[in-house]
Formats: structure tokens, sequence, C-alpha cells
């Protein structure tokens, strides 16, 4: 490769490095990941919304083993559905919940925004390998 | 979405087309999608195995319809714009990877992950 070219190709990694990094940091100031971050930090010190939390995964933890075993009946999806109403009663953990999903959602907009400019998934070639649900 | 974000992640978005991963990589894409061979080739790949996983669920897959099936893969896998694209393809996922790293970074989670479309 000619030194002018390897000169062209740096200039555009490092103008890369740092339109990615200023993508992150306009992240961080979005409305949904301010009101994520006020919704954890929030549950991170409320005892009551961890019990709450610790329940709700528990229900959610057996359900998953029994699905695995193949045991699930169809009583069994009601009984997720109550633990996760029971869950959402709780407002410090619904917060946190209700922020994480629209921080997704945000995510998942962001993504389809810049997959439609540039012609590929963004985040679907950009995730690390791996298991799918890992 | 928020208009700052927007603006961001245009400029991103310059700085990705100029690189010349991104330009290889969509030119392989290009010459691959507008390929006929190879387009029939596909089709035809998934119509059959499509069909195929119906006679296995049956017990009425045969022998000669998995080597048609196998033969169908390997000449696809085989094909220079087929390979090619991988090619690009992986070096594109390199350059993207590390973006990723950057935003991540930034964010303290794993913007990528959460982002993509599920594949489960």
């Amino acid at each position: 490769m000619r030194n002018g070219q390897v000169e062209v190709n740096q200039v555009n990694v490092d103008r890369l490095n740092t339109a990615a990094q200023a993508l992150g940091k306009a992240i961080l100031n979005s409305k949904a990941y301010k009101n994520f971050v006020k919704a954890r930090d929030q549950f991170r010190i409320d005892e009551s919304a961890k019990e709450a939390a610790r329940e709700y995964n528990t229900v959610i933890s057996d359900y998953q083993m029994r699905a695995r075993w193949g045991g699930i009946k169809p009583e069994d999806e009601n009984q997720i559905e109550d633990a996760r109403k029971k869950a959402m009663e709780n407002k410090v953990l619904g917060d946190y919940y209700t922020t994480q999903e629209e921080l997704i959602s945000f995510y998942q907009e962001l993504n389809t925004y810049l997959s439609e400019k540039l012609k590929f998934n963004f985040a679907g070639l950009a995730k690390p390998a791996g298991g799918c649900c890992g | 979405m928020e208009k700052q974000i927007e603006y961001v992640a245009d400029d991103f978005v310059r700085a990705l087309q100029a690189t010349s991963e991104v330009i290889e990589y969509l030119g392989a894409l290009d010459k691959y999608e507008s390929d006929e061979e190879l387009s029939s080739l596909t089709e035809k790949y998934y119509t059959l195995s499509a069909d195929f996983q119906k006679k296995q669920y049956d017990g009425t897959l045969t022998q000669p319809e998995i080597a048609e099936l196998r033969r169908l893969a390997s000449k696809i896998q085989n094909n220079s714009l087929n390979r090619e694209l991988a090619e690009k393809q992986n070096s594109v996922k390199e350059i993207l990877q590390s973006c990723n790293a950057s935003i991540s970074n930034e964010i303290s989670m794993d913007f990528a992950k959460l982002a993509a479309p599920s594949t489960c």
C-alpha cells in the first residue's frame, strides 16, 4: 500500500473512532439513557424493590427450569404474568423495568436509523460473536 | 429520535462510509445480490431445504435428496462472489466491532448486543 493511502486510511480510522465516541456521548445525554440511569440508581438503594425483583426472578427461574424439562402447563403462563404484575406494583422496580425496556427500544430505533443509511444491519454485524441469547 | 442524536449518528454514518472496508463490503454485497446465477441457486437451496424439512419430519427424505441439497450448498459456498462477500464481511465486522467497543465503552453497556435483532 502506498504511503498516501496509508495516511488516508489512518485519518479515516481516527475520524471513525472520534465519531463512534461522540455517538456514545450523545446516547449518554439522551432522555432514555438518563431516565434509565435515574431509575437504576433508585433501584440499587431501595431494599423493597430489590426484594420484589428477587421474588420475580425466582418465579422466572422456576418457569425456565420447568420449560427446560418439558413440564410447562398453561397455568404457568398465568403465574408468570401474575408475578410480573406484582413486581410492577413496586414503583421503583416498575420504573426500573420500564425505563430499561424504553432504553432498549431507543437502541433498536437508533440501530434502525444507522442501518437504513448504511444499507446493512449495523448492530447485527457489530455485536460480539457468541450464543444467540447470550 | 432526538435531533442531536440524529446529527451525531449522521456524522458516524459518514465516517463509516468513508472507510475502505465499508466501501468494499457494499461493493461485494451489490455484486452478490445482483448475480442471477447465485440468486437462482440460493432460492433453489432455500425452497428445497424447506421441502426437505417437511419430508424429514414425515420420514420420507431420501439419500439422493440429501445429496442434492449438499451439492447445492457446496456450489453456493464455493461461488467466487459468495467467498468474496464472506471475506469482505469479516473485514467490515472487525471495524464495526471496534466502533461498537468505542460506543459501548462510553455508555457502560454493549450497544450492539442490546440493539441487534434477536436471532433466537
